[in-house]
């Protein structure tokens, strides 16, 4: 009879408990059906509550970029919203300044949506979606870098600005338990919008360049989302100089494509920096292009070119590369991707010449 | 089993419960997370704050279930489980709560809600209202006063720690080492309260 | 002792395939707080500090970033500095984040090397973190002390 008391007492507050649980779990982390007002009345969507905004806004199909996943390390999700978002939490201090408070900047990974929210997003983000995409070519560009071809799969295609970027989603493998993904500037043109193509240079220890390198082979499929950055064509001067090192070729090269292919009337300069030949790729296919079109010169600089190299071109540091073909009294825009120190010193160069901040662009890695 | 409920004043029982009969202090209840979360002041002091909250909740609940359900029903010798499973739930459900009406708090103390289901000072807190055959004002105050001591001390220690990081140590005493010690340290400081009043 | 939710998010930090392919720790058993006692014995004994070796690693990347990549020297020392896409957070989850730029140091009379990235400089200075033995980017404070101060 105690046994049964036992068992029956035990078994009960157990079950009352669990019941507790489930009806505050019903009540409280319900949210039911709230509504997103995107831009004023531009775009309102039904969604189900309880999650952060940035991962419902991304079922939604609008992806804002971020680096961390959701773990406010990056602080790049920032979205603005006017209404509903609750408290500031203890987790977004660090990255807002006092202005982006003031104007109800947020991070979204952040915010649990837990009511209607009135929010504004870039249209710019609209574009974005999320890439099945193939791999059809994989050239060995240098010793560390390679070039990828991925053809569309669903959507079929893929609507960008020469210039812009797209994150690439890597597979577990090896010691490399979840997913992750980085961003790499496209480097095909616009027009070819069934794919597009990637530059990959090897990163020492990197999660997502080792996989390129070592895993990825013809015919797998990967996921991309994009198009992302405003690193595009202004086109507001005459005369456009473009400046790449390393992997940095990629948005340049897809930006001249561009303006080729449209034939726009501006007078180009690339000048493409590296250290020695090995570390120089696409020399042939620029100076085919240079020998075709008048408007596009292309100047390849080694800093420092090895005895075998037999380097005939210029030399020298990039910088004084560039501060020798520049004029002072032309007007220029300049656009740049490399490594943050190749760009800092270029800026010191293209300021010393006249060319105001307003007119140089650059994508810093 | 019946015994007389012990003629001390609540408003002692809630002063001794800080000073005399300190949770960590006296009893050396509730250390593991008193010594692994004791490195920063602020992240001490949330622990603090929620070990505070729960103690209260859980007692008047466990109050409740002690003298409604185990007593009448003659359960005292399975009464660890259902007070461990009532402490769980409702930390449980605290968590959601929380997360929905106060999300700055419970970003806050979030991280140690699920830290203090574990926590020995909890029950230990329960069992003695129970020893101790304490009334319902007794046991709240009782509660409120452990908790209390409970944040007084972990703050205190976590004060003395960060003021020592940069100092140097003999290698085996650096991190929990030193931690003992200064708790050590400071229920001997303790121990001068002890004149005040007594409840035990 | 139990570990608190940043302790635990820490030691995944540091394993393979979280921050970097293959993890801070390398192939060595001991614990996280082992591997800093053991280094700060090192230091020690070498006359050191943390802040002493960290001021001198971002000397000597500073030297180096004047060359955009190409060597450049100093003494016995060449000095190469690479850049490279993409950030990297500190796995000590103190928010810090860095360009991953490597340092690459040779000395040409031993020809011994050594190389580290921005990201280990912030860890020696702020953790005492030198990585794990056989990690591809432990920094070992007796290189450092042979390489880096002659």
């Amino acid at each position: 009879m105690a046994f049964l008391t036992t068992v029956i007492s035990l078994s009960s507050i157990s079950l009352l408990l669990s019941v507790l649980i489930i009806l505050a779990e019903i009540r409280l982390n319900n949210y039911g059906d709230c509504t997103l007002d995107i831009n004023d009345n531009d775009r309102v969507l039904t969604v189900k509550g309880g999650a952060s905004l940035l991962a419902t806004l991304s079922e939604q199909g609008i992806f804002i970029p971020s680096a961390c996943g959701g773990k406010a390390t990056c602080g790049l999700c920032k979205v603005r919203v006017i209404e509903g978002a609750g408290p500031l939490l203890p987790t977004e201090e660090p990255y807002l300044s006092e202005q982006e408070r003031k104007e109800g900047y947020r991070l979204s990974c952040q915010v649990k949506v837990k009511q209607n929210l009135k929010l504004f997003i870039p249209e710019d983000l609209f574009n974005i979606r999320a890439y099945q995409t193939k791999i059809t070519q994989i050239d060995q560009l240098t010793h560390d870098i390679k070039g990828l071809r991925l053809s569309l799969i669903e959507p079929e295609s893929i609507r960008f600005k020469a210039g812009q970027y797209v994150q690439l989603y890597t597979r577990p493998y090896g010691n490399v338990k979840e997913k992750v993904f980085r961003a790499y500037s496209m480097a095909s043109v616009p027009s070819d919008s069934k794919a597009i193509e990637l530059i990959v240079r090897r990163v020492p220890e990197g999660i997502c360049t080792t996989f390129v390198h070592e895993e990825l082979k013809v015919g797998d499929t990967v996921q991309v989302s994009g198009p992302f950055g405003d690193f595009y064509l202004r086109g507001n001067a005459n005369n456009l100089i473009f400046i790449a090192g390393g992997s940095g070729l990629a948005p340049i090269r897809s930006l001249i494509l561009d303006i080729i292919e449209k034939d726009l009337p501006y007078q180009m300069t690339f000048f493409f920096g590296a250290v020695t030949r090995k570390d120089l790729y696409y020399l042939d296919y620029f100076e085919d292009l240079s020998n075709k079109h008048s408007r596009f010169h292309f100047v390849p600089a080694l800093s420092s070119p090895a005895a075998e190299d037999s380097w005939s071109g210029e030399t020298g540091l990039i910088t004084d590369v560039v501060a020798r073909h520049l004029d002072t009294d032309s007007d220029y825009e300049a656009y740049l991707c490399g490594s943050p120190g190749m760009i800092n010193a270029c800026l010191n160069v293209l300021n010393a010449k006249g060319i105001t901040e307003d007119r140089i662009f650059y994508d810093k890695f | 089993m019946i015994m007389d409920i012990p003629a001390i004043s609540p408003i002692m029982i809630f002063f001794a419960s800080i000073l005399t009969s300190n949770m960590i202090l006296s009893n050396f209840l509730g250390m593991c997370s008193f010594i692994s979360v004791s490195n920063e002041y602020k992240t001490a002091s949330g622990l603090g704050k929620a070990v505070l909250v729960v103690m209260v909740l859980t007692m008047a609940i466990n109050f409740a279930v002690y003298h409604a359900i185990i007593l009448p029903l003659d359960l005292v010798y399975i009464q660890y489980i259902i007070f461990i499973i009532i402490i769980a739930a409702t930390v449980q459900i605290l968590e959601m709560a929380m997360d929905r009406f106060l999300p700055d708090l419970y970003i806050k103390l979030g991280i140690f809600l699920p830290l203090i289901t574990v926590n020995c000072a909890i029950l230990g807190i329960t069992l003695f209202m129970v020893i101790r055959n304490y009334s319902f004002l007794q046991a709240i105050l009782f509660a409120a006063g452990s908790g209390l001591g409970w944040w007084l001390a972990i703050n205190a220690l976590a004060a003395i720690r960060e003021k020592m990081a940069r100092n140097k140590l003999p290698r085996g005493l650096a991190g929990p080492g030193i931690a003992f010690i200064i708790t050590g340290l400071m229920a001997l400081a303790f121990v001068g309260f002890s004149g005040m009043f007594s409840v035990q | 002792m139990k570990q608190t939710p940043d302790d635990k998010r820490i030691e995944i930090n540091l394993q393979p395939g979280t921050l970097s392919a293959d993890g801070f720790l390398g192939n060595d058993s001991r614990d996280v707080q082992s591997i800093i006692r053991a280094d700060q014995a090192v230091v020690d004994q070498l006359g050191l500090t943390h802040e002493l070796i960290a001021e001198r690693l971002k000397q000597l990347t500073e030297m180096g970033k004047e060359g955009l990549g190409a060597p450049v020297h100093s003494g016995p020392l060449e000095i190469t500095v690479e850049d490279f896409r993409g950030r990297i957070f500190c796995p000590f989850r103190d928010r810090a984040f860095f360009g991953k730029r490597v340092t690459v140091c040779k000395d040409q009379t031993s020809g011994q090397s050594i190389r580290w990235s921005d990201l280990n400089v912030h860890m020696i200075e702020k953790h005492g973190f030198y990585e794990g033995q056989g990690s591809p980017f432990r920094v070992d404070p007796i290189l450092v002390h042979q390489i880096c101060f002659q």
